[in-house]
C-alpha cells in the first residue's frame, strides 16, 4: 500500500469520526427533549390511565391527575374549524393563482400569502383578540380556531398550489379539449388527479395548527370545567394547557403538563407520519 | 350549407413575436380525412390547436385571419362550446390516471348531456370503445384504472373518450407516433370508418401514414402552406421540390 493510499484512508476515516459526532451533537438535544417528554409524561399517562383524556384536569391541591379533556377536545375542535375555514380560502386562492397566473390579482395574492407565512403568529394572537374577543366580549373557541386559520392559510395555500400545479400540462390540456371550462376541469379532473396532493396538504396544515400555541394566547380562553362549553365560549387547547400549567407552582399540574407533552408529541407524530406516507404515496 | 368544415384564410400566427404560421389558407371537406403534413416545428400542432381554440391558453400567442369551423367564426363563438364540437387528440396518450376506463370514456358523454340515462351511457361507452377496437380488450375491466393498459390501448381510449363527446370535428396530433405498429393499425381502421360520421384532420411528420389514410393532405413547411391537394394526387406527383424532398425524407 502506498503512502498516499493510507494518507487517503487516514482522511477517510477522520471524516468519518466527524460526521459521528456532528451526527451525535444534533441528535442528543433531541433525543434528550425526547426522552425527557417520555419518561416524566409516560408517569403521568401509566397513573392517570385512560381517565387523563376523559377526565377534567385536577385542582391545584388535588392528588389525583385527573385528565385533559378540555385541551384535547378544545385543540381537534379549533383545529378542525381553522381548517375549515382556511382550506376553502386557500383553494379558491389557489385555483385562481394556478388557472390566471398573469393576473395582478394572482400575483399579489401569491405575494401577499406568502410573506403572510412571516408573522409572528402572537401578532396574530393580538390581532384576533382586538378583532373578534374584544367585540364579542369573550375568548371562545371561534376567536381561536379564526386566529388558527390566518396562521395555518399559507400552510394550506402553498400545499394546495402546489397540487394544482402538479396537473400535468397533457391532461389539463385533454380536460380543456373536451370542452369543459376552468371549474369543470377543476372538478371533474384537476381535484381528482392531485387528490392525495390535496389531502396531504390538509393534513400537514392540520398538523402545524394542531401544535401552535401563539395564536391561541389570547383568543381561546381556558376552559377547566367542562369538556366543551360552545363555539362562543371559552374553550382550552393542549398547546395552551402545557404553557399555563408548566409555569403554575403546583406540582400536580406539572404532572399533567408533562402527560401533555407526551400526548401532544404522540398525536403530532401519528398525524406527522400519516401526512408523510399519504406524501409518498402520490403518483401521477 | 357548406360543404366544408373548415375554412381557413389568411391565418397568422405568432407566439412571444416568434412567427409560427404564415399566411395560412385551407379548406377541409366535411367527412373527409385530411392530413397535414411537415417536419418538427412546421407548426402543425399549432395550426391544429387553433382549430379549437386551445391557443387561447398558450401565453403571448397572437392571432390574425379568420378561421371558419361548421360555418361558423370561431373567434365569436363559445370557445367551449366550440371545443365540444371540435375535439383534439393529442400525441402523447392522456387519459385521465384517477378514473376508471368506463369512466373516462363516459365522462364527455355526461358533461356534453349526450346520455340521459344510465343506459344509454353505456351505450355511448360501448359504441366509442367499439369504434376504437378496444370494447373486446377491456370489456371485463371497464372498472380498472388506465395505467393497466399498454401505451397503445390508452391512446385508443383517448381516441374512445373524444368520439363519447360526439364530435363534429376529430383533431389528431400525432396519434400514433408513440405506439406500436399494431395499435397504428386499429387506430387507421377506425378512422377510416370514422369518417363516414365526422370530420378528421390529423397532423403527422410520416408521409407514408399519411399516404395510408389520406383524402386530402397539405404540407407545412416554415409555417406556410407549400402544397395541398388530394392525397392521391399530392404523393403521385408532388409540385413542389420542398414536397418531393420531405416525401423522400431530405427534410
Amino acid at each position: 500500500m502506498s503512502r498516499r493510499h493510507a494518507l487517503r484512508k487516514y482522511k477517510s476515516y477522520l471524516m468519518q469520526l466527524l460526521m459521528i459526532f456532528i451526527s451525535i451533537t444534533v441528535v442528543t438535544p433531541l433525543f434528550s427533549i425526547f426522552y425527557t417528554a417520555v419518561s416524566r409524561g409516560g408517569r403521568t399517562l401509566l397513573e392517570a390511565g385512560l381517565s387523563f383524556i376523559t377526565d377534567l384536569p385536577p385542582t391545584p391541591l388535588s392528588t389525583r391527575v385527573g385528565g385533559i379533556a378540555p385541551a384535547l377536545v378544545g385543540s381537534f375542535l379549533a383545529t378542525l374549524l381553522a381548517i375549515v375555514i382556511s382550506v376553502p380560502v386557500a383553494f379558491f386562492i389557489a385555483f385562481l393563482v394556478t388557472e390566471f397566473p398573469n393576473t395582478i390579482f394572482s400575483k399579489s395574492s401569491e405575494v401577499f400569502i406568502r410573506s403572510f407565512s412571516g408573522i409572528p403568529s402572537i401578532i396574530v394572537s393580538m390581532f384576533v383578540y382586538s378583532a373578534v374577543v374584544v367585540r364579542m366580549g369573550t375568548q371562545s373557541l371561534l376567536a381561536g380556531s379564526i386566529a388558527l386559520s390566518i396562521v395555518t392559510l399559507p400552510y394550506a395555500y402553498v400545499y394546495l398550489t402546489s397540487a394544482l400545479r402538479s396537473v400535468p400540462e397533457t391532461i389539463r390540456e385533454a380536460a380543456m379539449s373536451l370542452g369543459m371550462n376552468r371549474l369543470k376541469a377543476l372538478r371533474y379532473v384537476y381535484v381528482g388527479v392531485s387528490r392525495r396532493y390535496i389531502l396531504t396538504g390538509i393534513l400537514v396544515s392540520y398538523v402545524r395548527a394542531f401544535g401552535d400555541t401563539a395564536p391561541l394566547l389570547f383568543t381561546i380562553g381556558f376552559l377547566m370545567n367542562s369538556v366543551f362549553a360552545g363555539l362562543l365560549q371559552p374553550s382550552n387547547a393542549l398547546p395552551i394547557l402545557i404553557f399555563v400549567y408548566a409555569l403554575s407552582p403546583y406540582e400536580i399540574f406539572h404532572k399533567v403538563a408533562w402527560g401533555a407533552t407526551l400526548l401532544l408529541i404522540i398525536i403530532y407524530l401519528v398525524l406527522f407520519l400519516v401526512s408523510r406516507s399519504l406524501l409518498r404515496g402520490v403518483k401521477l | 350549407m357548406s360543404a366544408y368544415a373548415v375554412e381557413i384564410k389568411n391565418l397568422k400566427v405568432s407566439i412571444k413575436g416568434v412567427e409560427i404560421l404564415r399566411s395560412i389558407d385551407m379548406k377541409i371537406r366535411k367527412n373527409t380525412i385530411s392530413v397535414i403534413m411537415g417536419p418538427s416545428g412546421s407548426g402543425k400542432s399549432t395550426l391544429l390547436r387553433t382549430l379549437n381554440r386551445l391557443t387561447d391558453f398558450m401565453d403571448g400567442i397572437r392571432v390574425e385571419g379568420s378561421v371558419f369551423v361548421l360555418g361558423r367564426d370561431i373567434f365569436t363563438v363559445d370557445p367551449y362550446e366550440l371545443r365540444r364540437k371540435v375535439v383534439l387528440v393529442s400525441q402523447e396518450p392522456n387519459p385521465f390516471p384517477h378514473m376508471t376506463i368506463y369512466d373516462n370514456v363516459a365522462l364527455p358523454a355526461r358533461l356534453n348531456g349526450i346520455a340521459r340515462s344510465k343506459q344509454e351511457l353505456n351505450e355511448i361507452v360501448k359504441w366509442a370503445l367499439e369504434k376504437v377496437m378496444l370494447w373486446d380488450e377491456v370489456k371485463n375491466r371497464l372498472r380498472d384504472y388506465p395505467h393497466t393498459l399498454s401505451g397503445g390501448q390508452r391512446q385508443r381510449l383517448c381516441l374512445a373518450r373524444a368520439l363519447a363527446a360526439k364530435p363534429e370535428i376529430l383533431l389528431l396530433d400525432e396519434p400514433t407516433a408513440n405506439i406500436d405498429p399494431s395499435n397504428t393499425f386499429k387506430i387507421e381502421e377506425s378512422l377510416r370508418e370514422l369518417k363516414e360520421d365526422l370530420t378528421i384532420v390529423m397532423v403527422t411528420h410520416m408521409p407514408h401514414q399519411a399516404a395510408r389514410v389520406a383524402d386530402h393532405v397539405a404540407l407545412l413547411y416554415g409555417g406556410v402552406i407549400v402544397e395541398e391537394g388530394p392525397a392521391k394526387e399530392v404523393f403521385m406527383n408532388p409540385r413542389s421540390e420542398i414536397t418531393n424532398n420531405f416525401l423522400r425524407g431530405v427534410i
